[in-house]
């Protein structure tokens, strides 16, 4: 039985059968000539075949070298355009592997590095110098969160420099890219908005002062002047002139209103808002007395000792005196209140001098300032005393003022008391220029 | 309807027609060879149906049921009870005239009652493409306004030579004649369906020159060589091993439409098409495996007889035009196809057919179409 369907069809063909066998020679010849012709077809589809696959296959190897070659035509340009980018970027960016190798990085990362890139790629950050940031850039890998923030500082030519730094996790997670800004101008911005900010409460609070204490004067003035008067009249009376004691009291009388007089007087320069006073040779015993006439009495009602050094009379010290007045009477006001409360009680103000600097040095019975404290107490609105004492603003405006004076307020640390100084250059630039 | 199907062959023909089929509602297909005189068969028969509508033309190879048969006169008789019908013809010179021809056949076809055309056509010095376009711009106007019209047929065929083509009109042979018939009736159904088999394969490359439907260049290189390259130690047999690399072209407006080649000049190492290469057009070589072609073919039956609407019943004719490249790639195993083919269609349904330059059908919206490479059955039958 033949199964082969063309085998079977070709013998029908020929009018044969699996039973029929040929019997002539032309059936012989045929039903051959019918096989021979399904060989030939056979080599004939074979070799086309053959020739088929290799012609297939140098056009793949044709292909596959053009698309190897566009490929990496490609890839370099998009390296390269990819370069042009992250070298445009005003922020620095890396991308570090699993191991913290970092895997690539821009021109601004390798400048804050201060390696080439081709040191700083492959290697860890540690081992480039940079613990912290190696170490920050690992914790990702073991963080909940794939993005995270951090602020970072780092030193760029001795300048501390702060970069905000994104850290984010990719490719499955095993890539780190950080991206930082440097955030140092903008946290420098928002510094000095909020001193723009205090400065304007202060002055605000300085001129509802000012304008009271105006008003204080106008009102007070007068009758001062009649209290004098008369207190001289009464001096000058015969019977006034032979009563010690009544002539002691009627002196008395009229010393009291010249001090009265003489605390307006100061109260009206303290309030007023010197910034925009120029700068002026004045004398530093002058600015000292005032704001000592300005506290005397309230330390001499705490029972707290007032110790004034002797100040030479004509030193004299380029400054806006009222603003200057203003940082005394707050450091002297602060150690009262400091030392309102302990057994022993004393302030001290002293003046020092160098070939460039005068020194007035603030110094009261205290222990000195805790180093919690330290750390903030130049900071605005940072308070020890009590709610509705102090605003926390006295530091921090002192230390504003005594800064435009091309000055430093500092805390002495060596001393075993509280020890506040204010150094103050003599002459101010702009008058050594001249 | 009665159908009758009979093949000449070895001087001998397969059994007698029966000449009481004559009438002037009766077809005659007549599918043959070219290279062989039928004058004294096409004599008998003419002499015998005188009142019928006999057209044919050549082949590369006819179909007579399953059997794929050479140097044979092959001929189906189909008498309609309730339909009549229309012959005409037109000259086809040469491919500047396939447009007007098609109008021309068009325009001599219509009337309100016309259901289908059946055209054959030379399969060389003609351009497939705008001959179905001219006939089909006529036959649109008429579907428009009274039902749809399908128009199916084939390019007739020289054997794997590509030398001379013939059509026959009512007994006369012709080299540059092209030959439609028109059945009219409510009664009569007609259905195509038209597969390949062919996938594309390679890189896709442009068609960097060409001329109507002569392609000179594909990616700045000469067409011929590319074609030479693929087929090996075939290139000697161009441009029949041509058929074994049908392109796949891709336009604007249209996607992978199939043209197979018709002809080769070495001299300006061109290949001419049998339908329009356009230049900027995606084209991409294809290929087939037996297996695939086979399967296109019943599939081709399947959607013929999707088409039918009606219950589908004998008696029933099946015209099944395929395409040389086909017969190249199956050689000794032609008949797996028409084989495969009859296995979906309805038993007792008469097979005719011959392997063509290119088939004709419907595509889509378009009413007809050039087609390359495939398989393509018209099923006629006339309902009580």
């Amino acid at each position: 039985m033949i199964k082969n369907r063309l085998l079977s069809r070709q013998l029908r063909q020929s009018e044969l059968s699996f039973d029929s066998i040929p019997t002539d020679l032309d059936q012989w010849r045929n039903f051959l000539s019918t096989i021979e012709r399904t060989y030939e077809e056979s080599d004939s589809q074979r070799k086309f075949n053959e020739n088929l696959t290799d012609t297939a296959q140098a056009e793949m190897e044709r292909l596959y070298k053009i698309l190897k070659l566009h490929s990496e035509q490609e890839i370099q340009r998009q390296e390269e355009k990819l370069e042009l980018v992250l070298a445009a970027v005003p922020s620095i960016i890396s991308w570090v592997d699993r191991t913290g190798k970092v895997v690539g990085l821009n021109d601004k990362m390798a400048s804050i590095l201060g390696k080439p890139k081709s040191k700083v790629i492959g290697s860890t950050l540690s081992s480039i110098g940079c613990e912290e940031l190696d170490s920050l850039v690992r914790s990702t890998f073991d963080e909940v969160e794939a993005e995270t923030s951090h602020d970072f500082n780092f030193s760029i030519a001795n300048e501390t420099r702060v970069f905000r730094i994104i850290l984010k996790r990719f490719h499955s997670d095993e890539f780190t890219v950080l991206v930082g800004v440097d955030i140092t101008e903008e946290l420098l911005h928002q510094r000095m908005l909020a001193d723009a900010r205090l400065k304007t409460m202060a002055a605000s609070r300085m001129a509802a002062l000012g304008e009271m204490a105006a008003g204080i004067a106008h009102e007070i003035n007068n009758p001062l002047a009649i209290i004098s008067g008369t207190a001289q009249l009464v001096i000058k009376m015969p019977e006034v002139q032979n009563n010690a004691e009544l002539k002691k009291r009627a002196e008395k009388i009229n010393s009291t209103v010249h001090r009265i007089s003489k605390i307006i007087g100061a109260l009206r320069t303290f309030a007023r808002d010197g910034e925009q006073d120029p700068f002026i040779d004045f004398s530093l015993k002058s600015i000292i007395d005032d704001s000592l006439e300005l506290t005397r009495e309230r330390i001499k009602m705490l029972n707290v000792d007032l110790q004034v050094a002797d100040i030479e009379p004509g030193l004299e010290i380029a400054c806006r005196p009222t603003q200057l007045a203003q940082v005394l009477v707050n450091l002297i006001n602060n150690s009262r209140d400091a030392v309102s409360n302990l057994n022993e009680k004393w302030i001290k103000v002293e003046v020092d001098k160098t070939d460039d600097n005068i020194i007035i040095a603030i110094t009261d019975s205290g222990p000195g300032i805790p180093a919690y404290v330290r750390a903030k107490m130049f900071n605005p609105f940072f308070t020890t005393k009590e709610v509705g004492v102090g605003t926390g603003l006295g530091l921090s405006i002192s230390a504003g003022i005594v800064k435009s004076h091309n000055g430093q307020l500092r805390l002495e640390s060596k001393s075993k008391n509280t020890r506040f100084e204010v150094v103050l250059p003599i002459v101010q630039v702009a008058q050594k220029a001249s | 309807m009665i159908n009758q199907v009979a093949s000449h062959s070895k001087g001998k023909w397969s059994k007698d027609l029966d000449p009481t089929m004559d009438s002037e509602s009766s077809l005659l297909l007549c599918f043959y060879d070219r290279q062989t005189d039928w004058s004294n068969q096409l004599r008998e028969i003419k002499s015998k149906f005188p009142q019928s509508v006999i057209l044919g033309c050549s082949g590369a190879g006819s179909i007579f049921g399953t059997r794929v048969v050479d140097s044979s006169f092959v001929v189906s008789v189909t008498r309609f009870d309730h339909s009549r019908l229309k012959i005409v013809t037109d000259r086809c010179n040469s491919s500047d005239d396939s447009y007007s021809a098609g109008q021309s056949l068009g325009k001599k076809l219509l009337d309100p009652e016309l259901r289908s055309v059946l055209v054959l056509s030379v399969g060389l010095g003609v351009n497939g493409t705008l001959l179905s376009r001219g006939l089909t711009e006529v036959i649109s106007t008429q579907s428009d306004k009274y039902g749809s019209v399908v128009v199916s047929g084939g390019l007739a065929g020289d054997g794997p030579r590509f030398e001379t083509t013939t059509t026959m009109a009512n007994g006369e042979f012709s080299s540059n004649q092209v030959v439609a018939v028109g059945i009219y009736g409510s009664k009569v159904v007609v259905s195509t369906g038209s597969f390949g088999g062919w996938d594309p394969f390679g890189p896709e490359r442009r068609v960097t020159k060409s001329k109507g439907n002569v392609l000179y260049e594909i990616d700045g290189q000469p067409a011929l060589d590319l074609y030479k390259t693929y087929l090996g130690d075939q290139a000697s047999q161009l441009p029949a091993s041509a058929l074994l690399f049908p392109l796949a072209i891709t336009t604007d407006q249209r996607r992978g439409v199939v043209r197979t080649i018709l002809a080769v000049d070495e001299a300006s190492s061109s290949l001419t098409f049998a339908g329009d290469i356009p230049e900027n057009a995606i084209v991409q070589l294809m290929k087939a495996n037996i297996s695939k072609l086979v399967s296109g073919a019943s599939s081709a039956g399947d959607l013929a007889i999707e088409g039918m609407r009606s219950s589908v019943a004998t008696p029933m004719l099946a015209i099944a035009i395929s395409c040389v490249g086909r017969r190249l790639v199956l050689g000794e195993r032609i008949e797996d196809e028409t084989e495969s083919l009859q296995d979906v269609l309805p038993r007792g349904t008469e097979i005719v057919g011959f392997y063509s330059y290119g088939e004709l059908s419907p595509q889509g919206a378009n009413t007809c179409e050039l087609h390359n490479q495939t398989m393509t059955v018209t099923l006629i039958q006339e309902t009580a």
